[in-house]
């Protein structure tokens, strides 16, 4: 523990500075630049309103649709453009991976720390809606910040994973578009995990993002506590999924420097 | 006491077409051992794609050896080929900051640096723009600047003569005997054996990967010449 402290003590800022790059890249030559952090969900927010509230007529646990989706697409959000950072973190760093040599990790923990910036803006807004639509707001308020921690640990271990298979087969950059669609639709984000039939409850809490956007759902929206049943299972696929990515990223990591450029 | 010691490095590349592509084995190193004392200052000369760059990466722990073994002792900073890690969407402070850290130059240690990287290169009034403003010689500048000030026990050192002007050259050879007389190990690659022959006090000569000859300055470099002749000397 004392060792990773330490370590996080010498390599923070390098993150800081990597994600810097990343913020950079993506804003410094818009003309919207960081509005775009609030542009991007509230556009989703209102397809989603339009589709799955208008057309399709879907109920909302009792809440206005439009801060019922908001509450789930900026935690979504947060997830969904930190793994499309992450997959070519590697292969864009190039540059300073074959120079100098640094812990690899610190380059994909940047991207997610970049993305942080934007989830930061946007979860602002949202709580301006919660105010808008007059959500009750209480203390269990404050449990966001362990949801948001085992959110954490998901996107830390499927970035790893992304960003080193990428470097040896860049069809997954390419296929992650399409996979994050998938995923968005089998989670709760424009419809209610109460939507989900009891038979097929199991299988659908195996993806992690269901239990942890229901969470953010019920804390919220509902001035409730997270189930235990569905956050517990977010957690230990989290965890797994942590531990697996970490693992295959140390595995590959020496040969990174000889394979990037192949 | 050995500050770099190597018994018997490989290094094999697979160059493919693609991911499912046939294995086309190239050895960029075969069987070269040597060691080198802490203080000695030891050239590296050979042909191009002898291997002089892999060797430097093995050595800076960059990549890794496919068999045998390296022992380093000390931190081991690359002088020269940092250029091109320089970003160019960032100024030239954020580059300083974003290089010592990838360095893992302490916290305590960088902002003192960073008034001192900024006074070497000479350019300190430009270090606030982004570098894409900057003239390629300034960009050689700050990376020089940056890598020469990083604590460091070992210097690899590539085509120290092509870094800025007459001016910063000179700034470059008295950082270099300062080095020198720190007692810091360092590992000079260069095509211009005069310089060589000034700076070392011993020089590998490499040929695809093998050590040809491995001694004082005089004897390689003369069994260099007489193997390639004098076209090979820079002017």
């Amino acid at each position: 523990m004392v060792s990773v402290l330490k370590r996080f003590s010498r390599w923070g800022d390098l993150v800081f500075a990597l994600a810097l790059i990343n913020v950079k890249h993506r804003y410094k030559q818009g003309y919207l630049r960081i509005a775009w952090a609030v542009i991007n969900p509230l556009f989703t927010m209102l397809i989603l309103f339009l589709v799955f509230s208008r057309v399709a007529k879907l109920p909302s646990e009792g809440v206005p649709y439009p801060v019922f989706s908001f509450a789930a697409l900026v935690p979504w959000s947060l997830f969904a453009a930190s793994m499309g950072f992450c997959v070519y973190s590697l292969t864009a760093n190039y540059n300073l991976i074959t120079r100098i040599n640094f812990p690899r990790t610190t380059i994909p923990l940047a991207s997610i720390l970049a993305t942080f910036l934007d989830f930061a803006i946007a979860f602002s807004l949202l709580v301006v809606l919660l105010f808008i639509f007059k959500i009750k707001v209480g203390f269990t308020f404050l449990l966001v910040v362990p949801v948001i921690l085992i959110q954490l640990l998901l996107m830390i271990g499927l970035g790893l994973s992304l960003s080193i298979f990428n470097v040896y087969l860049r069809d997954i950059q390419s296929a992650l578009p399409l996979i994050l669609q998938a995923w968005m639709l089998i989670s709760p984000v424009g419809y209610s995990m109460d939507m989900v039939g009891d038979n097929l409850r199991f299988f659908y809490l195996l993806n992690p993002m269901a239990g942890l956007l229901d969470s953010y759902r019920k804390i919220l929206l509902h001035d409730q506590m997270p189930d235990p049943y569905y956050l517990g299972m977010s957690f230990v696929i989290s965890a797994a999924v942590f531990a697996a990515g970490y693992y295959f990223f140390k595995k590959n990591e020496k040969k990174l420097a000889d394979i990037i450029l192949l | 006491m050995k500050s770099i010691d190597l018994k018997s490095v490989y290094k094999k590349y697979n160059k493919r077409d693609s991911c499912l592509g046939k294995e086309d084995p190239l050895w960029a190193l075969s069987d070269v051992s040597f060691s080198i004392e802490k203080g000695e200052i030891v050239g590296i000369i050979g042909p191009n794609g002898a291997g002089k760059s892999t060797l430097m990466r093995l050595i800076s722990g960059i990549s890794f050896p496919t068999k045998g073994t390296i022992d380093v002792d000390g931190k081991v900073v690359p002088l020269i080929s940092i250029e091109g890690a320089l970003q160019y969407i960032l100024t030239g402070r954020e580059n300083i900051f974003l290089l010592l850290a990838a360095f893992g130059v302490k916290n305590a240690a960088r902002k003192d640096l960073s008034v001192k990287i900024a006074e070497f290169s000479g350019i300190s009034d430009s270090l606030d723009m982004q570098i894409t403003k900057l003239s390629f010689g300034m960009l050689s500048r700050l990376s020089f600047s940056i890598a020469a000030h990083v604590p460091s026990e070992i210097l690899l050192i590539d085509e120290v003569l092509s870094v800025g002007d007459q001016d910063f050259q000179q700034k470059c050879f008295s950082k270099i005997s300062q080095f020198k007389d720190e007692g810091k190990s360092m590992l000079f690659i260069s095509h211009d054996l005069k310089s060589i022959g000034d700076i070392c006090s011993r020089v590998i000569w490499l040929d695809k990967g093998r050590i040809v000859d491995d001694g004082p300055p005089n004897s390689v470099i003369g069994g260099y010449l007489a193997r390639y002749g004098t076209a090979n000397l820079s002017p």
